[in-house]
């Protein structure tokens, strides 16, 4: 997976946002952008791992029930601050045999709630880093646990009862983030003017970087191209 | 002695390089026989992944077939329609439609679950475990999801503790054409299945979800510990989709085992192993079990190595009987004559090596011994050397006297007085007693030598001599000897002539007497 800052950021932007709608809407303080996917851009989760996928034949195959721009976070690296986990706890719910929000970003040490609403039992566990301490354990329907992030990185979320479901925290060492939507827009809030470094993760590691320079007033803008995957 | 020796050397070398042969080749033997069923198990894993393929195919093709039903075209459309308009009692009425429809579709291709979805990945019914509930999503499920794109498709799915076989294909409602669902069946996997399966592949089968075995076509308990060599595999599992053979064990059984993932979104959660019992590889009794019939059937190599190996040692026991038992065999017979006095001594020249060296050492023995022990030898030559003379300085026996181990002259020996003028022709004398042993028959004869006689009387005499020599001999069951008259006088008349020299005598009288038991001839010089 390749990455690279486009050469025409800056001249795109405004054009870009107006196109988008979200020009007028942005603060100072606020970084605010949008994410653009180049035509042949193959989503991660395109490869399937069965023994069969064929197309139906009679009506076109439609791109995806969820744009890979929904699985995308932005994060805005710059000086060191010190890190202040939030109060209120960011949740993933299990829900319709999977699990939701499929990439969940959060700062260092956050606790994450993780809720099942689903129609049956179900038992998350963690893979790397936070493995050892968050185990397999039986999650009835309408039940909840929680668990704190400390260790930075994206940490892989599973269900041992039902293979298939995966999601992932990304544990980052900036509070400055945001998920991206399926149309492909961000905002971070809440930025001090300054020198940063933007940079967007997806599918488990960072596919685009590039700077940008935070003023003391107004707002700033950003078209980040992606490069074909 | 050498050729023995370095046969027994050849023998030992040649037995120990046979039978590390004879290992080895076994051993091969039982390295190919596992190297084969290592290819086995390989073959079987690759037709495992194609059937459960080509059953995917299946199943998936079946779905499509299904799916091309107009009415639930149209009953799924009415669903998503009524479920938009929250109209819960009419989405009921076309949910137990549908249902009623897919419950004839499950019988008939005999699918353990059928399940038909919107196009929002709600469950508008199913057929099977749960059919009482619908209008639950199952969007999560990449299959559910990959359907409602347009994709036909396959996974594995885990539901209440049973594996599945899922294949699913999109709903299209032709007019106009648009998804408003999908449809999906699914296929238990038991020992049943695996069974099945077994038939096709030629291994024993087993599937696992995680650690846990959910199906297998045998009840060896060794399946149960295939869980065990997840950990190692777990990479090429993940990386390759597929283990090389590895080697499981319980119950006293060991299998050969390749395992797999049966592909899906479930990743390398489940997994399939096939497995073939290993042939026992450990320990001698293994190897030689591993010997074919065939190949020791008359006729074949090995038959011809025993006989060569036969040859070998027949050949090193003739050279034993040529070094060691024939020259034992002829020492012992010269032994024997030599003891019973045929022989006066052994003949080393006949014998080669150490018996040479046995004959010689006997012989000085026997030699040594007639020097200094009373016992004499057995030819009359040494026996008239021994003769003892009651008088020093007669140059017959002066040897004999120097010697410091000769005996005493018999106390018993009477000597002439000097005052007999002349010696009668032929005084008896009493016989010299015997000094050891039992009494004995007397000496029969005294024959007296007077000088000065005719020699047709000298000669009349000794051969009076001569034969109470042999009759005396003869009484004592002394062999015959080899003696002749002739020799027998010459050494008389030498050892005559020498007492007549040294000792002035006038005359020597001979007796034959018995010494330790056996005849003997006393010269005593006769100065009267």
């Amino acid at each position: 997976m390749r990455s690279s800052v486009h050469p025409k950021t800056t001249a795109r932007v405004a054009g870009l946002l107006v196109a988008t709608g979200l020009s007028g809407a942005v603060e100072a303080g606020q970084v605010e952008g949008q994410i653009v996917l180049p035509a042949n851009f193959q989503p991660a989760a395109e490869e399937s791992k069965s023994y069969w996928r064929v197309e139906n034949g009679v009506v076109p195959v439609q791109k995806g029930l969820r744009d890979p721009r929904g699985l995308m976070v932005v994060m805005l690296e710059g000086e060191e601050k010190r890190l202040t986990p939030p109060t209120v706890h960011p949740a993933m719910v299990l829900r319709e045999v999977g699990l939701w929000p499929a990439v969940l970003p959060v700062v260092a040490g956050t606790t994450v709630d993780f809720k099942n609403e689903d129609g049956m039992e179900h038992a998350l566990l963690a893979r790397g880093a936070e493995a050892g301490s968050f185990k397999a354990q039986p999650l009835a329907p309408g039940g909840q646990r929680s668990h704190a992030f400390r260790a930075l990185g994206a940490h892989e979320i599973r269900c041992a009862a039902v293979a298939h479901i995966r999601a992932v925290v990304l544990s980052l060492a900036t509070p400055l983030f945001s998920a991206v939507n399926e149309a492909g827009g961000f905002r971070v809030d809440g930025v001090a003017p300054g020198r940063y470094s933007l940079r967007v993760w997806y599918a488990g590691s960072y596919v685009h970087g590039q700077p940008i320079d935070v003023p003391a007033e107004g707002p700033v803008s950003v078209a980040v191209h992606l490069l074909p995957r | 002695m050498l050729l023995s020796r370095v046969w027994f050397l050849l023998c030992c070398l040649f037995g120990a390089l046979a039978m590390v042969m004879l290992l080895a080749v076994a051993r091969t033997g039982v390295l190919d026989a596992i190297r084969e069923q290592e290819r086995r198990v390989l073959a079987a894993q690759d037709v495992a992944h194609l059937w459960l393929r080509g059953d995917s195919r299946v199943l998936m093709d079946t779905m499509a077939t299904l799916s091309k039903d107009a009415r639930l075209q149209e009953a799924l459309d009415q669903f998503a329609r009524t479920r938009a308009a929250q109209a819960s009692a009419d989405a009921d009425l076309v949910h137990r439609n549908i249902a009623d429809r897919i419950a004839g579709f499950a019988k008939q291709i005999q699918a353990d679950v059928l399940i038909v979805v919107d196009a929002g990945g709600k469950v508008a019914a199913r057929a099977g475990p749960g059919e009482k509930t619908y209008a639950d999503g199952l969007i999560g499920y990449p299959l559910v999801r990959d359907a409602l794109r347009g994709y036909l498709g396959d996974d594995s799915w885990e539901i209440e503790g049973k594996l599945y076989r899922m294949a699913a294909a999109p709903v299209i409602w032709r007019g106009p054409d648009r998804i408003v669902g999908a449809i999906l069946v699914g296929r238990i996997v038991d020992d049943a299945f695996a069974k099945k399966m077994q038939k096709w592949v030629g291994t024993d089968i087993a599937f696992l979800v995680r650690d846990r075995v959910i199906a297998a076509s045998t009840t060896s308990s060794a399946v149960f510990a295939v869980p065990s060599k997840l950990g190692e595999l777990g990479p090429s599992l993940e990386q390759h989709g597929r283990s090389n053979p590895v080697v499981v064990q319980g119950g006293g059984q060991r299998y050969t085992a390749a395992v797999g993932t049966v592909r899906g979104d479930t990743g390398a959660a489940v997994l399939y192993a096939v497995m073939l019992p290993r042939p026992d590889d450990d320990g001698l009794g293994a190897i030689l079990g591993w010997y074919d019939r065939d190949a020791i059937s008359m006729g074949q190599p090995p038959w011809a190595l025993l006989a060569a190996w036969i040859g070998v040692i027949l050949i090193g026991l003739a050279l034993i009987w040529w070094e060691h038992v024939w020259p034992l065999r002829k020492l012992v017979r010269a032994s024997r004559a030599l003891a019973a006095g045929d022989a006066a001594k052994l003949e080393d020249r006949k014998f080669r090596g150490s018996f040479a060296a046995i004959a010689r050492s006997i012989n000085e023995g026997v030699e040594r011994a007639a020097r200094g022990s009373p016992l004499a030898p057995r030819s009359l030559a040494a026996i008239l050397d021994r003769v003892p003379t009651p008088g020093a300085g007669m140059p017959a026996f002066r040897e004999l006297r120097a010697s410091p181990k000769v005996p005493p002259a018999p106390p018993a020996v009477p000597l002439p007085p000097p005052a007999v003028p002349a010696p009668p022709p032929a005084v008896p004398t009493a016989p010299p007693p015997v000094p050891p042993g039992p009494p004995l028959p007397p000496s029969s004869a005294t024959i007296v030598g007077v000088p000065g006689r005719r020699p047709e009387d000298l000669e009349a005499e000794m051969q009076r001599v001569y034969r109470d020599f042999l009759e005396t001999k003869r009484r004592l069951g002394e062999p015959p000897d080899t003696v002749g008259f002739e020799k027998f006088a010459g050494r008389l008349r030498a050892s005559r002539e020498q007492l007549v020299q040294r000792m002035g005598a006038k005359g020597v009288r001979f007796e034959v007497y018995v010494k330790d038991g056996r005849a003997a001839v006393k010269a005593t010089p006769d100065r009267a």
